[in-house]
């Protein structure tokens, strides 16, 4: 290498995994990078933050422009890939992502994501410090993990309930950083009554209900406000009470050793004893860029991680494993509040959350989180209805305060057929992917999921109708490029090391081995964190040497 | 080029449009009158709900028939 790397450490992603690695290191005064297309904006949706959603609904003359937005065919079409947290604003998350990161597949549909914040751009901000099981099942050490669950829920802004059902299964995380709940929706209360009046039972059988642990404040925090309870969280960002990567993004610019590259999209990498190299696309002039760096930390997400390291070996032949989260989404009818009217004022993300204790080579859970139809507008709703337009908006108004949606999440493992592969084309290289399940893993999900839906009942909230989308919808990746103990190409060492390439670290959930019920996201800005003070250490352990 | 706006979608886009005025806020209001109201009216908008699936099945056989 003829001249010294540009920077100490370079972050590929500025997702939940890239920013929070790059706001452990930034304090080491090392310098830092993190190089990401970085789409932002172009308006934010404009609405009063002070009024409710009926508020809004009642008075605002300009509402179809965040409501609607520009194209709400495509929005419509979109709705069974991309969930319904992917609202118009949010739309630059995956501005271009077909042309950005093609892949082809006639069995997994992912969202892969070209905005500032990556994937983080719209999650539902659920939050979950994994027990000991599921971290070494993952492949981390669980001794580590708890001071790095504080700094990643410190940084996000977590509130919600410490002494609920759900309690023991947060015990990694430092109840002192956890902000108070804020209140229940009135269709919450009613299921949270239920549950309690028979906890002891459902319990004893393996289920456990509680409010959800939310990176939303209940109180402000530096420059973000509290959560106002409007039910707009799904339209704009308000206050900033729901956390988004791109707030540890803006804050990591205050910082002179931090350099933020956007416009870039990262081709390969070139490992090196001493320094790596990253190879770009700048997306502005096409111009063909590399970037050098002591350390390079892939956080790009778990596909693109992936692809990243397949394209830098130019390798067309290898298939590597994908995990993601199969999920269901269950209409539900809250018979306890068929008729009556809820409170205006709520928030509009997961109210509650069902943990299901499960087996499946060990203990494991299914998830559910419960949410309060409302925001996200009748019309969605009315082409699943079988009736005509007219008939179909009465019988959802009916059932308006009392239509329940609950998101089924299974946990994932690696399988025989599913995996990811980079495939040279004239036009560039594609990736291939396909995930298909066993009649045995089918017929897991399908025995747990009629379980939940039994409790459902019981709990007297009626299910309608199950809603399976196409798999990736869950937005949930990981397990490209595993832990290994072994030295095996494509995977990657306990300490966050990918094997067969120095000075390469995977920050992000490529290197899980297994993927939980339970949402990842928290727990990515952890170990991305813990990954940073490793490559950190590695630095300082090298300069220790060479003086 | 994008797929032609199919007569159910621009139904549905015209319900939305209408759900997203506020003129028109109160045809996509709650309805709130009571667990009994609610089952009533339910219960007929549900055998209704069965006919619309009935009479579109039996058009759809029909329809299928007159293209073989």
């Amino acid at each position: 290498m003829s001249s010294p790397p540009e920077f100490d450490l370079l972050i590929v992603g500025s997702g939940p995994s890239g920013s929070h690695a790059a706001m452990e290191a930034v304090g080491s005064g090392r310098k830092v990078a993190l190089v990401e297309i970085g789409y932002s904006q172009d308006q934010p949706p404009q609405f009063d933050a002070s009024k409710t959603f009926s508020e809004i609904r009642r008075t605002d003359p300009n509402q179809q422009s965040y409501f609607l937005g520009d194209n709400p065919v495509t929005a419509l079409r979109n709705q069974g890939r991309a969930g319904p947290h992917l609202t118009p604003g949010r739309q630059y998350m995956i501005r271009n992502m077909d042309q950005l990161f093609p892949l082809e597949s006639d069995s997994f549909l992912p969202l892969q994501s070209s905005g500032m914040g990556g994937l983080g751009v719209s999650w539902g901000a659920n939050c979950f410090a994994l027990e000991d099981f599921e971290l070494e099942r993952i492949g981390i050490a669980a001794a580590a993990m708890p001071g790095y669950y504080a700094s990643a829920a410190a940084e996000a802004g977590v509130s919600g309930p410490t002494d609920d059902a759900l309690a023991p299964m947060i015990a990694n995380l430092d109840h002192g950083v956890i902000q108070p709940p804020l209140p229940l929706d009135t269709n919450a209360e009613t299921i949270l009554r239920r549950y309690q009046a028979k906890a002891e039972r459902y319990q004893a059988s393996g289920i456990y209900l509680g409010q959800s642990l939310l990176a939303m404040l209940s109180q402000n925090l530096g420059d973000r406000k509290a959560n106002l309870q409007t039910d707009m969280d799904f339209w704009g960002d308000a206050g900033r009470s729901v956390y988004r990567p791109r707030y540890t993004i803006e804050k990591l610019k205050s910082y002179p050793n931090f350099t933020h590259l956007t416009g870039r999209l990262a081709l390969r990498f070139q490992p090196g004893q001493d320094a790596v190299t990253l190879e770009c696309r700048n997306l502005e002039n096409g111009a063909a860029e590399t970037i050098s760096a002591r350390k390079l930390l892939l956080a790009a997400g778990a596909i693109n991680s992936g692809r990243l390291a397949l394209a830098s070996s130019r390798d067309y032949q290898s298939r590597l494993p994908i995990l993601c989260n199969p999920n269901h989404w269950v209409a539900a009818v809250n018979l306890s509040m068929l008729g009556k009217p809820a409170r205006d004022r709520r928030h509009s993300l997961s109210q509650l959350t069902v943990l299901m204790r499960a087996e499946c080579d060990g203990p494991d859970y299914v998830l559910a989180q419960i949410y309060s139809y409302r925001s996200l507008l009748l019309f969605r709703l009315l082409k699943d209805i079988p009736l005509p337009p007219k008939q179909g908006l009465l019988f959802l108004r009916l059932l308006a305060t009392a239509f329940t949606c609950v998101n089924i999440h299974f946990p994932d493992r690696p399988g025989a057929d599913r995996w990811i592969q980079l495939e040279a084309r004239d036009s560039g290289d594609v990736l291939r992917a396909s995930t298909s399940y066993s009649d045995s893993e089918k017929a897991w999900i399908q025995r747990h999921e009629g379980r939940l839906l039994r409790f459902l009942v019981g709990l007297r909230c009626i299910p309608m109708g199950v809603n399976k989308p196409l798999h990736g919808a869950s937005i949930h990746y990981a397990g490209t490029l595993p832990y290994a103990e072994e030295d095996r190409p494509y995977t990657t060492a306990a300490d966050g090391r990918l094997h067969h390439a120095p000075n390469v670290y995977i920050a992000d959930g490529s290197s899980w081995r297994f993927m939980p019920a339970k949402g990842l996201t928290l727990t990515l800005m952890a170990n991305a964190r813990r990954v940073a003070a490793q490559a950190l250490r590695d630095l300082a352990a090298e300069d220790s040497v060479a003086s | 080029m994008s797929n032609p706006v199919s007569e159910a979608e621009a139904a549905v886009l015209r319900i939305a449009q209408r759900e997203t005025s506020p003129q028109y806020y109160g045809e996509f209001e709650p309805i709130t009158r009571g667990f009994v109201f609610a089952v009533i009216s339910l219960g007929i908008l549900g055998v209704m709900a069965v006919a619309c699936m009935i009479w579109r099945a039996v058009m759809r056989i029909f329809s299928g028939g007159a293209h073989q």
